[in-house]
């Protein structure tokens, strides 16, 4: 069996169909529900369903746990998440991407969330209107982190916004972060920790 | 011909156009502000003055820079090669700088050295060593020796593309980081790219300009020109050195730009005349006023998100390129 996704390029996918190759090609979600829908498909497919329930049952619990961490009602932190190793450009998450859907859940206010699209390159003038608390950074380690924490740091038109003056930079793994799979729901809890624990201890 | 017949017009409107973007560049962008608003952040500091005086009024000086360099580097290679379909990055900058680009990426290389990215570092040196090796190459040959850097540069260039897409084809999360760079941005320049780019593109202005005569005997022929008096191989050399330096610079702050250094001095020729004397000054400050105009599009367009510029520039130039071409009564040069 052949797992597509419509990531996967339009051409292989039809070429596997006309080939007649037991290939099933899925959306990609965005929200948690959508990842256990898939999960449940998968597992349908190949024969392997009680697995798929409590793998969907464990995530279940995880992430009932998780949140229990986050204060209620919401901080609603303005957070900017945004990707490392783009060139000189502020890449961020729009409203149909499920890293807007992360942040919206675990009670933080994207600021690119009124931006439709999965990513878009984020204008700096705005950024600087939005003034963020967080810059949420998703590097591929804590090297990379460095680097581009102080590179934004270098940018002297940025120096004023809350997140940049006060360091409060949040590192994001990328490998967890990048890939719509029951590994989203580690990177929730990365999340959480990471942006929770930086608030506390910025209150204290 | 107009400007033969009001030789004060095409400044005047030029000076008017220059002006008028700087201004709205200064004035409109993601950020709403009013003219009052504008003047005290420029002058009396103010609620928007970091995005004023750090980002819009470096990002459109630097377009202006860059819009000039790719603008010159064209009119020279035009006159370098008596071809007026010569453009800066015939030689293969645009594919060696990909390349290097790329390559950056394809590494995962994400240092910055003077405040400038691997990226750029990269693909600045690589478009420099690629025109190197084309022209040790060419320099072989003596005879057609224009034609044969020329055949030798495109020849380079494809196979630079042709690993640059190699190597996109391999990592494809690579191709989405690397578009806006391919087709150019201006986003978060600031000052420093703005220091980086003026000195030199003063220099070659200066020095091209002072050298302009020598331009033109070359546009008959390197026999008639030696004949002349002229230095052909020093001069052939000189030009080609600031031509790839001006396009490497540009490419180095900000990404490939396509299209202003073939159709701006294209176009001025059939305003201003064949001498490169008025050509090279005059393609310069239309290929400034040109890409500040585009980079206002580009960055207002579908606000809050950019449109990379390579896209405005060719939007945009195409049409009034092919519009000029047909112009009713234009004279060739």
């Amino acid at each position: 069996m052949i797992l597509g996704f419509r990531g996967n390029p339009r051409r292989f996918l039809d070429k596997l169909y006309e080939e007649k190759l037991p290939l099933q090609a899925f959306e990609i979600g965005t929200t948690f529900e959508d990842l256990f829908s898939l999960i449940d498909r998968i597992s349908g497919l190949t024969c392997t369903e009680a697995r798929g329930r409590e793998l969907i049952s464990s995530l279940r619990e995880r992430i009932k746990f998780i949140e229990a961490r986050i204060p209620r009602p919401g901080v609603g932190a303005k957070v900017f998440l945004t990707l490392y190793g783009q060139g000189q450009e502020l890449w961020t998450c729009g409203q149909n991407s499920y890293l807007n859907y992360l942040l919206g859940r675990a009670g933080l206010q994207n600021v690119a969330a009124d931006f439709k699209g999965h990513w878009l390159a984020y204008n700096p003038e705005k950024l600087i209107a939005d003034n963020p608390d967080f810059i949420l950074i998703m590097a591929r380690n804590r090297q990379a982190f460095s680097q581009a924490t102080n590179w934004l740091e270098s940018l002297t038109a940025l120096r004023a916004i809350t997140a940049i003056k006060n360091k409060n930079f949040i590192f994001l793994d990328e490998n967890l972060f990048s890939r719509f799979g029951p590994r989203l729901v580690e990177a929730y809890e990365w999340l959480i920790k990471a942006v929770y624990s930086a608030s506390d201890s910025e209150a204290k | 011909m107009s400007s033969q017949r009001k030789p004060w017009l095409f400044p005047a409107i030029l000076a008017l156009l220059t002006v008028a973007a700087l201004l709205l560049s200064v004035k409109i962008g993601a950020v709403r502000m009013s003219w009052q608003e504008v003047r005290a952040g420029l002058f009396f500091g103010g609620q928007y003055r970091d995005i004023i005086l750090h980002l819009r009024l470096p990002r459109a000086i630097l377009a202006y820079l860059v819009g000039a360099s790719l603008a010159l580097s064209g009119a020279i290679l035009q006159g370098y090669f008596r071809n007026s379909l010569a453009d800066p990055f015939i030689l293969g900058v645009s594919s060696g700088a990909s390349l290097g680009a790329v390559l950056s990426l394809e590494i995962g290389l994400t240092w910055t050295v003077f405040g400038f990215s691997s990226q750029s570092w990269l693909a600045f040196l690589t478009s420099l060593l690629l025109v190197a090796t084309v022209y040790l190459i060419s320099e072989r040959r003596r005879l057609r020796q224009g034609e044969s850097l020329l055949l030798t540069g495109i020849a380079a260039g494809a196979m630079a593309s042709a690993l640059t897409s190699f190597l996109l084809f391999r990592r494809a999360d690579a191709y989405e980081q690397a578009v806006f760079w391919l087709l150019g941005s201006f986003s978060l320049s600031g000052w420093k790219e703005v220091w980086l780019i003026f000195p030199y593109f003063l220099l070659a202005l200066i020095v091209s300009e002072y050298f302009a005569t020598e331009m033109n005997l070359l546009a008959l022929g390197d026999e008639v020109a030696q004949s002349l008096g002229c230095p052909v191989r020093a001069t052939r050399r000189l030009f080609l050195f600031l031509a790839t330096l001006l396009a490497s610079f540009s490419v180095a702050v900000a990404g490939i730009i396509g299209f202003v250094g073939l159709i701006v001095p294209h176009s001025v020729r059939l305003i201003v005349g064949p001498d490169h004397r008025p050509l090279f000054f005059y393609s310069a400050l239309t290929g400034g006023a040109m890409l500040v105009w585009c980079d206002l599009v580009a960055r207002t367009a579908f606000s809050p998100s950019e449109i990379p510029i390579g896209v405005i520039t060719a939007a945009l130039g195409a049409p009034f390129f092919i519009y000029l071409l047909n112009w009713p009564g234009k004279k060739h040069s």
